[in-house]
């Protein structure tokens, strides 16, 4: 017996380091979030300079098909990691995203590292200082990658950018990722990340969410700090940063690390950051969903609509209540965002425009004379019709608890489509843009009007296999209840599971 | 319409082809009729959102607190 015993033990313990072996060396970026990470890197089953080679190497293999990084940071993210794990050798873990790889959108300020808003004009600026999401998430533990492709200064929603190329969807390259923040999206779709921050200002964090398939969030106006954002690429009073992740859990945990007061940003807001995780789980049998009619139906494609109302019906089967809510002045939302948008957005691009307007693509520079002939007086009257729309939100969300919409009324085009200005859909040809704004941001916009917490997250699939979004909006600073009705929704439905094949 | 896309153009210092500053001009009557509807409510004694947070001056916050002991 001794004997048989002495044999088999060398045996047993091989066979244990091999298996911790294999844990080690094997991390699969497409199998893995944040919060499946966050306890191994903690245990120090994986150390945070791992996983960054991991997804080195998986940017290497897929990011020139893609394009989904501008600029990345290798160096710079391996000695992150070299510190973390020092850290957590020496006892000090910061928490969730300690050790994560993450990528941020080239229009926030990161320090040493080139940061260009998508623009010509920026393309040498290299700034000597953090923007406070960016300053939150290194303290977190984060490690940032690099920097991702956007639309021009933000401008549109394709990520097609004559300066820095095109941004692919990773769910079918000939597509557009969507945008601005099209290459965060496509980042953490493909996998080249595992958490992204984006910004917001018509739904470019949402817009690229819903077209490449992953979650993205915009909070409430205030709560997340902007300072640090390129200046002209959203507007003072529309814009919002948010996360890109791959779950709602991943999502709430971003949320948290980047939320709350910035003395130096006087829009942030004071109001406490809750543990958005906690939220998850709890049951939503009973909650309000509500459902604006017209507006959205009017910009839905047939498809987009099915994957809507299957949307509806599951919640329902969560046992949500579903209910038709009216917002009177639902159509004044376009022409309010354009007045207020553009106007904010030119107000800081004079310099450009007298040293180097032909910097600008041609649409950009037309869209800014444009903007430039909008009379203040059409300004301010545009605030006032928003103060109506913000207390009709207020009186809807009075009545239900959240209201759902489509992210964007039609999946992805492809980018020939996009660079003609027509999609066919349901056996007709569509324009892309129209005077009031382009399709792609119509659903997304009444949440910035308004400033309420949105997310956006998967609720199916074209019959091409492009994604389909979904949005979710609370009254301000409950993102807790968009992340408990998101995740409610994520778990039942599980599109999450579906994984693009690159 | 286009004399004012030439105005804004010479105080940039813009230079537009003829073919550009009609393209322009026509988007921005375009862009005039949408704005046109924010005329069309009845915005009697409403504010406008402005988005103004002061913060509370340190001087204001110690004499609220002398004035509570008080």
């Amino acid at each position: 017996m001794r004997r048989a015993n002495t044999r088999r033990k060398p045996a047993r313990s091989k066979i244990k380091r091999k298996t911790e072996s294999d844990i080690r060396a094997h991390v699969d970026p497409a199998q893995v979030t944040i919060a499946d990470l966050a306890p191994r890197v903690k245990s120090k089953k994986i150390s945070a300079v791992e996983l960054t080679q991991a997804f080195l190497e998986r940017i290497r293999a897929l990011n020139p098909g893609l394009n989904a990084y501008q600029t990345i940071t290798e160096a710079e993210g391996l000695a992150q990691a070299r510190k973390l794990d020092t850290d957590l050798r020496a006892g000090r873990w910061r928490g969730s995203l300690h050790g994560i790889p993450f990528s941020i959108k080239d229009n926030l300020a990161t320090r040493g590292i080139k940061t260009t808003g998508g623009s010509k004009h920026l393309s040498d600026w290299v700034p000597d200082f953090d923007a406070t999401v960016v300053e939150r998430l290194k303290q977190a533990g984060a490690v940032i990658l690099g920097k991702t492709n956007m639309h021009e200064w933000a401008a549109g929603s394709t990520t097609i950018n004559p300066h820095y190329g095109t941004t692919a969807n990773p769910w079918d390259k000939s597509r557009i990722a969507g945008g601005s923040s099209g290459g965060s999206a496509a980042a953490v779709a493909a996998s080249l990340c595992l958490g992204s921050i984006g910004t917001d200002n018509a739904g470019s964090v949402r817009n690229p969410a819903a077209l490449c398939g992953v979650v993205g969030l915009k909070a409430t106006n205030g709560r997340v700090s902007r300072y640090g954002g390129v200046l002209g690429t959203g507007g003072f009073s529309t814009d919002h940063f948010g996360p890109f992740a791959k779950t709602v859990k991943d999502c709430a945990l971003i949320l948290r690390a980047i939320a709350g007061y910035d003395p130096k940003d006087p829009l942030s807001a004071r109001e406490t950051v809750p543990n958005y995780v906690s939220s998850l789980g709890k049951p939503v049998r009973g909650l309000r969903a509500g459902v604006i009619g017209t507006y959205f139906d009017d910009l839905m494609s047939g498809e987009v609509k099915e994957s809507f109302a299957a949307a509806l019906n599951q919640l329902k089967a969560l046992g949500m209540k579903i209910v038709p809510i009216d917002i009177p002045h639902m159509d004044l939302i376009p022409a309010v965002q354009l007045a207020t948008s553009r106007v904010e957005n030119v107000a800081v691009a004079h310099d450009h425009l007298r040293r180097a307007p032909r910097d600008y693509s041609a649409p950009l520079l037309y869209r800014h004379i444009k903007a430039l002939m909008i009379p203040a007086e059409t300004y301010m009257t545009a605030q006032r019709v928003r103060r109506v729309i913000c207390d009709e939100f207020a009186a809807a969300l009075g009545k239900v608890d959240v209201i759902v919409a489509p992210t964007v009324g039609l999946p992805a085009e492809t980018v020939e489509e996009s660079r003609r200005g027509y999609v066919a859909i349901d056996g007709k040809e569509i324009p892309l843009s129209e005077e009031r704004g382009n399709r792609g941001t119509l659903c997304t916009i009444p949440f910035n009007v308004t400033g309420l917490p949105t997310m956006s997250l998967c609720c199916g699939f074209s019959q091409t296999g492009m994604p389909i979004g979904l949005q979710i909006a609370a009254p301000p600073f409950a993102e807790a209840l968009v992340f408990q009705v998101g995740h409610a929704y994520e778990q039942a439905a599980r599109w999450f599971e579906r994984k693009p094949m690159l | 319409m286009d004399q004012q896309v030439r105005r804004i153009a010479a105080r940039y210092g813009i230079d537009l082809s003829e073919e550009e500053i009609a393209r322009i001009a026509r988007e921005a009557e375009a862009q005039e009729k949408v704005l046109a509807a924010l005329y069309k409510i009845d915005l009697d004694q409403t504010r406008p959102i402005l988005g103004i947070t002061l913060p509370r001056s340190e001087g204001a916050r110690q004499s609220r607190r002398r004035g509570s002991k008080r």
